[in-house]
């Protein structure tokens, strides 16, 4: 993507996408297998272009594999009191060091879910094992934003953002 | 686990819909794609079945590559599980598709879709691989233990009951004490085949015994409809049953058909729901409805455990059917009439039009039952008779109604129940196999209009 066309991420879907959403990325392997990881907590770039999601990778190791190799990555971001749901599509993927400010960042986006899910009337038990991770675990996968998809359900899901 | 081994038996909490599932495919030209899904149902130990609903990018995908990446999470622990899945085929008839299609209309009726949610096949999946992240967090599940012991109980209970009125009041008395479910009905189909009526209940503020839904209406008339159970886990919305059906009802010109004096009785906030058909071979015979204002209330083993259970109510209702129906009836002792004082006589009020019966001002039944009623009254009357047998009123060409051979002694049990939550003068009283009396308290006035 050149950077003289306009970013695809508006500030309003970035703030979206850093809200108390639940957030799954995919990848595929060389064989077209797919791989999947949950991630704590995204962060768009300044440019508005590029998006960097962390997850526990000792819980998802397949899907690190694939996602460096490939370079193919989809993430999924779905907020559970609207059920908005929006995909992003993915390519020069890197992996980012983890700081201790991302750590914190991931501590409290799952806390944020945690009593977001939790006002819907799921355990909070559940709900704080369901976002579980091992800070020493957290690895950040950045990408550049190629395509954006609604997928609330209803007559509009599917189609390009 | 891999290929031989694996079993989901014990991820079957995972697919109650509670937590969103995640899917994700790949397209021949190696993009991937991720999607929520709330829907996954539980086959057998290697086989999941999703739905399909619209042609999203999803299904393209896993038309050209059968590969899939499932990920399932515990609502009570929190445990994360990945199943690697490969697609099989669609199935758009049979069991499967009538199972999930029927669990499908049962949440659009209740939530006004049901335009919008329309199944066109079951996607099965065979699970391939899966790796599991357990929490340590303790299953909140209620009847962990096996359910067989409770089971074994529970059928031998049934097994002894001897008429349909005990066998429907034990039914809902284990239910409560063996299985934790204080809120229950049981509904018989009619004769026409077109709706159900409520036999009897337990756990609402009134029993709406003889109270009506369309079969295909709602959760109980799906269930009826399909004759398969359905059973929802996680309600979001605050309904009323009751008024769902009758909209649902009006909406189809159906209301006047029904049972409308008699409200559905219902639980204001219900939140889990099933609806099990009772079935006796091939023959519909009700519906067992079970709900809980609690969210996850019933599991899958409960599912299995009232099926089975249905199983045993079924062929008992209609064994006690076939015996009520051909027992031995020796010649009727006219038992001495009691001289009832002179004073205010109850006024019997029937309406041909729909058999409809008012004690003074007060409604009673309509329908078939309503047109027993005034049957007996009527030889009250005029033949001083108050012993009466299953099998006169079955043969009574004057009762002019459909065939009652399958109903007769239910429709009986359901006046039973209705007079005496009347508190009425007039009572029937159960005499012996397929006999019964017919106690009148009070000096009876009787009227019969056309219209």
């Amino acid at each position: 993507m050149s950077d003289s066309a306009d970013p695809l991420i508006s500030v309003e879907l970035a703030s979206f996408l850093e809200r108390e959403v639940a957030i799954d990325a995919a990848s595929r392997g060389a064989d077209l297998c797919p791989s999947s990881a949950r991630s704590m907590v995204a962060v768009v770039d300044a440019d508005y272009r590029h998006v960097t999601v962390w997850i526990d990778r000792e819980k998802s190791r397949p899907f690190v594999t694939d996602v460096l190799a490939s370079g193919e990555i989809a993430v999924v971001f779905c907020l559970p009191e609207s059920e908005r749901s929006v995909q992003l599509k993915g390519r020069r993927v890197e992996q980012v060091e983890t700081t201790q400010a991302d750590i914190v960042r991931a501590e409290r986006a799952a806390a944020r879910f945690v009593d977001g899910v939790a006002k819907l009337g799921h355990g909070r038990q559940f709900a704080e094992a369901y976002m579980a991770f091992q800070p020493q675990h957290l690895v950040g996968i950045r990408f550049e934003v190629t395509a954006i998809f609604e997928q609330t359900p209803g007559p509009n899901a599917g189609k390009k953002y | 686990m891999q290929a031989e081994d694996i079993c989901i038996e014990n991820l079957r909490d995972c697919f109650e819909g509670a937590v969103p599932s995640a899917i994700a495919t790949c397209s021949p030209d190696g993009t991937p794609n991720i999607t929520y899904i709330s829907q996954v149902q539980y086959v057998d130990r290697q086989h999941v079945a999703l739905t399909f609903q619209f042609f999203n990018k999803t299904r393209q995908n896993i038309l050209a590559n059968p590969m899939a990446m499932l990920t399932v999470a515990d609502p009570f622990t929190g445990s994360r599980h990945r199943l690697k899945v490969r697609y099989l085929h669609t199935e758009t008839s049979g069991p499967l598709f009538e199972s999930m299609k029927a669990k499908l209309a049962g949440i659009a009726s209740h939530t006004g879709m049901a335009d919008v949610f329309r199944l066109q096949g079951a996607d099965l999946y065979r699970v391939e691989s899966v790796d599991s992240f357990i929490s340590q967090v303790p299953s909140a599940r209620r009847n962990k233990l096996s359910f067989l012991p409770k089971l074994r109980e529970v059928i031998a209970q049934l097994n002894t009951c001897t008429d349909l009125n005990e066998l429907f009041d034990t039914a809902l008395t284990l239910l409560n004490d063996k299985f934790a479910i204080s809120h229950a009905m049981l509904l018989k189909l009619d004769e026409a085949g077109q709706c159900l009526f409520t036999m009897a209940s337990r756990g609402y503020e009134t029993s709406g015994i003889g109270s009506e839904i369309p079969v295909g209406h709602g959760v109980i008339g799906v269930a009826a409809r399909e004759r398969t159970p359905i059973r929802i886990s996680h309600m979001t919305s605050d309904y009323t049953y009751g008024k769902a059906v009758r909209e649902s009802a009006e909406a189809l010109g159906l209301q006047h058909h029904l049972e409308t004096a008699i409200p559905m009785p219902g639980l204001p906030e219900s939140r889990s729901q099933m609806a099990v058909p009772i079935l006796a071979g091939d023959s519909l015979y009700g519906v067992l409805y079970v709900e809980s204002p609690q969210d996850l209330y019933f599991s899958y083993d409960d599912e299995d455990a009232l099926m089975l259970m249905a199983y045993q109510l079924g062929w008992t209702a209609s064994g006690l059917t076939c015996m009520e129906a051909v027992a031995d009836t020796p010649a009727l002792s006219l038992a001495e009439r009691v001289m009832l004082p002179e004073g205010q006589r109850l006024q019997v009020r029937y309406f041909m039009a729909d058999h409809s019966v008012f004690l003074n001002d007060d409604y009673l039944i309509k329908g078939v039952a309503g047109a027993i009623f005034w049957r007996l009254v009527s030889l009250y009357q005029q033949q001083q008779r108050n012993e009466f047998t299953n099998r006169e009123l079955r043969l009574d060409a004057s009762l002019n109604l459909p065939d009652l051979v399958d109903n007769l002694e239910a429709r009986l049990v359901l006046l039973q129940r209705r007079l005496e939550e009347r508190e009425a003068s007039v009572r029937i009283v159960k005499t012996g196999r397929g006999r019964f009396h017919l106690q009148v308290n009070q000096l009876l006035d009787l009227h019969c209009q056309d219209k």
